[in-house]
């Protein structure tokens, strides 16, 4: 007996390249999650404090340029640079642009760099709880097998989301900031002095996107229930953070224990900003600066990490690649049941 | 018994309710009108949930808006499919001991009321684990069990399937019998018509008619009727009619005459001897209006 | 009435430790429990400063630092910023409203129990830090500290703090829709920025009243740090201020605070509406 198939049909034109189905489930996420108002100031605050760069680094194309170079001590870009920099640091940087720059460039770039972690807490916090779990709860997945879609697409595509958020608290801005302080530089001379920055601070921005999308996406597809995840997210950043502080203190700065210190690892904060730290090179950037200047040595003193950077970078890949497994587990059984 | 005065009510630039004047008395009265009419936002209003954004609205003579002793006389049955996670017994005592009963009384009276509707033997069960039915049932069980004058009755019937539907009309009708007022909601037009014959006609916010259906059909009745005769020769029917004083429409439609007249009950008072003198063979005389739907219909469509 | 406000506190009491929030509270608490362990395990005291001296110090520094800084926010934070909204997320509020009792009557049921989970997880959490301190090695300061009284301290700080705290943080549950992101903000810039502000900024902040509480029978000159004034400093603005309030006045102004804020809460209450399902015009 003929069976009359009516339901699902073939479909017979050209369907798009496999490689690219991530990006539409990415798109349309970002498209979605953009709806949300909380999410669109949350990221317009977070570009806020670049105002305070972009005017730093007006000021320092201002004192660099040629022409004035000798009569810019009564300035206020100056005087800018003074209050940030020192002043052992900004007279010498006015008299020999060409040594110091990479050193005022990175280290400008991580300073901005470490403010941007609060907001991709919060960002994360934000986006991130409901990307599965309201997939989950909804019996959306069913929506997104019965395409020719793989759960490398589905997970790559959520990853994809959360990743642009943190993009754009991140990456965006510091492009911005690089394209900004490029334009006000006085010559071409600066870009090839500092044209390892951006691609530098691109690469530390990228070790955040996955370092921080991939855990929260996996926190999220552990619940159907969306609401308490943001504070969980949110209290993981914070506590590991206390946890990490209170280590150093009791072990290496008020108690005896000889070595280097290793509780940076504890924090996610500090793993992060540990591999954006080495990125930049900051250390070896600042190390002919600490020589001049009291405040960038202990810069050098506050800012560089005891521990290995390799073993942060390496925590927040593996991190990243057992919370995408963990997501692709999840999914898959979702999937699964859904189907029977 | 309940009585809006110019209630309006506003969400943002939404208007959900629109200058609603309107009272309801005693017994079991049907809240009609298609999704999005303002069922719910009225309901809400009238049990105290939301405050009006204007006018007023009044139970037994007194505002409902913060009047928490007023809440002792209603009973409300939320359409939301809502619950503790409890079994339907300690549910409904719960409740029952939020409305001011005692421990012992409350369990006695939910025991009671779960058997009434028909849920004595799942009591022990968790809410969750009900099917939808059962879940209509203890919802209307919790809006009960503290004896209440008047039970307000969201979309009773929604999501049940034939049976429970029919023993949920039977229920409410029973209590309607009982002596318990009853405003329910619904935008099932048959369902309302089977268990009341007041009902409240809403439409975008606005109240279109309330009363009897039969006093809504008397304010129908300048409204042409559409009445759909088939037979064998609607052209020549059509040529018979056409000088009718109360006819003021025709319409042909393949072996069907379509009617349309001002003055019902002189046309069918007619229509005999004009079949008779035309010879016509007629095989069925429909009135379009003669059910709640037409009337909702009409009143929709004149807004 | 008394039979109304306990079938909603304990309405409340079981939202609150049937859902995957508790869940979440107490992994934290076995992590800090944990963190203790780890730093009796891990740190040892400095040539110049005796095991004496350097336990209790790091001690109380942990308690204030893991617990009042952090945890008596956060745990607050979870339980009362949500007193309404999961039940207007859960569509369950309907049942709530349409009874007669009063709203703040409500309101207040479920503050108290909120309060009472939020005291009662911090006072345990706090017991299985020090059991996770003191069991590896026993008392190492030789009976000189007072383990169980300071601990005590600060159990009773958290308490007045999960009051405290809740209050506000049910307040901002009450007045902004996102109430959870509220108390963030207000949690990270008000309690852990400004207490650690000199003077009369730090007086507007609950933790400055809670750590009276928590500090009352320590002094802290009196910790036997010997170690260089840099890191004295540093220990002074962790563990918070050397002349605080006293232990009676910081319990009446954090009482005093919990007051308004519920009183406040009411009058919010009684004017707002409050739906089962979102307001979403029918």
């Amino acid at each position: 007996m003929a069976i009359a198939e009516r339901g699902y049909r073939r479909w017979e034109g050209r369907l798009r390249g496999r490689a690219l189905r991530w990006w539409i489930i990415a798109r349309w996420g970002v498209r979605l999650s953009g709806q949300s108002k909380w999410l669109r100031r949350l990221v317009l605050a977070a570009w806020l404090p670049l105002l305070y760069w972009v005017l730093a680094f007006f000021a320092i194309g201002q004192v660099t340029d040629p022409e004035t170079i000798g009569a810019v001590e009564d300035t206020w870009q100056f005087a800018l640079l003074k209050a940030q920099f020192g002043g052992a640091l900004a007279d010498a940087f006015v008299r020999d642009p060409a040594s110091f720059r990479p050193t005022i460039w990175a280290t400008l770039f991580y300073f901005y760099l470490y403010t941007t972690q609060v907001w991709v807490m919060l960002v994360t916090a934000v986006v991130g709880p409901r990307l599965i779990s309201a997939d989950l709860s909804a019996h959306a997945l069913g929506l997104y097998f019965a395409r020719p879609i793989t759960r490398l697409d589905y997970v790559a595509g959520k990853l994809g989301v959360v990743a642009f958020w943190i993009g754009a608290v991140t990456l965006g801005p510091v492009t911005a900031l690089y394209g900004l302080s490029i334009l006000f530089s006085p010559s071409l001379e600066a870009l090839s002095q500092t044209i390892f920055v951006w691609p530098r601070a691109a690469g530390a921005c990228a070790v955040v996107m996955v370092g921080a999308g991939a855990p929260v996406l996996a926190l999220s597809s552990l619940t159907r229930n969306p609401r308490f995840l943001g504070f969980a997210w949110a209290g993981l950043w914070v506590l590991s953070h206390v946890a990490s502080t209170v280590l150093s203190l009791a072990i290496f700065r008020i108690g005896g224990a000889e070595g280097r210190d290793w509780t940076g690892l504890v924090s996610f904060f500090r793993n992060l900003l540990a591999v954006a730290f080495r990125f930049l090179e900051v250390e070896t950037k600042l190390a002919p600066a600490a020589r001049l200047s009291h405040r960038a040595s202990r810069w050098m003193e506050r800012y560089s990490y005891e521990h290995d950077w390799r073993w942060s970078l390496c925590l927040l890949l593996v991190g990243a690649a057992l919370s995408l497994w963990v997501v692709a587990r999840r999914v898959g059984r979702a999937a699964e049941e859904g189907a029977q | 018994m309940i009585q809006a005065r110019g209630l309006s009510k506003w969400f943002g630039q939404v208007i959900a309710l629109n200058g609603v004047d309107v009272r309801i008395g005693e017994g079991i009265t049907g809240l009609l009108g298609l999704n999005g009419a303002g069922k719910t936002t009225f309901l809400r209003l009238l049990t105290g949930q939301l405050r009006p954004s204007q006018g007023s609205v009044t139970l037994f003579g007194e505002p409902i808006w913060n009047n928490h002793r007023l809440l002792r006389r209603i009973g409300v049955c939320p359409e939301e499919d809502a619950f503790y996670d409890l079994s339907g017994l300690a549910f409904v005592a719960c409740l029952a001991r939020l409305s001011g009963l005692r421990r012992a009384e409350a369990r006695r009276r939910a025991e009671e009321v779960l058997e009434r509707v028909g849920l004595g033997p799942h009591r022990h069960r968790s809410v969750r684990a009900y099917s939808r039915g059962m879940r209509q049932r203890v919802k209307l069980a919790q809006a009960l069990v503290h004896d209440p004058e008047v039970l307000f009755l969201d979309e009773p019937l929604t999501g049940t399937d034939p049976i429970v539907r029919r023993e949920l009309r039977e229920l409410i009708v029973a209590l309607g019998a009982a002596g318990k007022h009853i405003v329910l909601s619904s935008h099932v037009l048959h369902e309302v018509e089977s268990i009341t014959h007041t009902i409240v006609l809403m439409h975008r916010g606005r109240v279109l008619a309330d009363g009897d259906v039969e006093r809504i059909r008397a304010l129908m009745d300048e409204h042409p009727h559409r009445v759909r005769i088939l037979c064998d020769r609607p052209r020549t029917l059509a040529r018979a009619l056409v000088d009718r004083p109360h006819v003021v429409g025709l319409e042909l439609t393949p072996g069907a005459l379509v009617v349309e007249t001002d003055d019902p009950a002189d046309f069918f008072a007619a229509v005999p001897h004009l079949v008779d003198a035309t010879g016509v063979e007629v095989d069925e005389l429909v009135s379009e209006d003669d059910d709640l739907a037409a009337v909702f219909r009409y009143l929709v469509e004149r807004s | 009435m008394i039979g109304q406000l306990w079938t909603v506190a304990t309405l409340e009491l079981r939202q609150a430790i049937g859902g995957a929030k508790i869940l979440v509270v107490v992994l934290m608490l076995f992590a800090l429990a944990a963190l203790a362990f780890a730093v009796r395990a891990l740190a040892t005291p400095p040539p110049e400063l005796g095991p004496e001296a350097f336990w209790p110090a790091i001690y109380l520094l942990m308690l204030n630092f893991v617990f009042l800084q952090t945890t008596v926010i956060l745990v607050p934070l979870a339980f009362a910023t949500s007193l309404l909204r999961n039940d207007i997320d859960q569509g369950t509020l309907v049942y709530l409203w349409t009874r007669p009792v009063p709203r703040p009557t409500l309101l207040l049921a479920k503050f108290l129990a909120a309060s009472a989970v939020s005291a009662g997880l911090l006072v345990v959490g706090m017991g299985l830090f020090c059991l996770a301190f003191l069991l590896p090695g026993g008392d190492p300061s030789g009976g000189a500290f007072d383990w169980l009284g300071r601990t005590v301290d600060f159990m009773a700080a958290a308490v007045l703090g999960a009051v405290g705290y809740g209050a506000l943080f049910a307040l901002f549950g009450l007045v902004f829709r996102r109430g959870l992101i509220w108390g963030i903000a207000y949690g990270f810039l008000s309690e852990f920025v400004l207490t650690n502000f000199p003077a009369v900024v730090r007086e507007v902040t609950v933790m400055h009243y809670l750590r009276a509480v928590a500090l009352s029978g320590v002094d802290v000159r009196s910790l036997g740090l010997r170690f260089d004034p840099e890191d004295l400093a540093e220990v002074e603005r962790l563990l918070g201020f050397l002349d605080p309030p006293s232990a009676a006045s910081a319990w009446a102004t954090v009482l005093l605070l919990a007051g308004a804020c519920l009183v406040l809460s009411a009058c919010v209450v009684r004017a707002r509406e409050y739906c089962a399902a979102p307001a979403r015009p029918e």
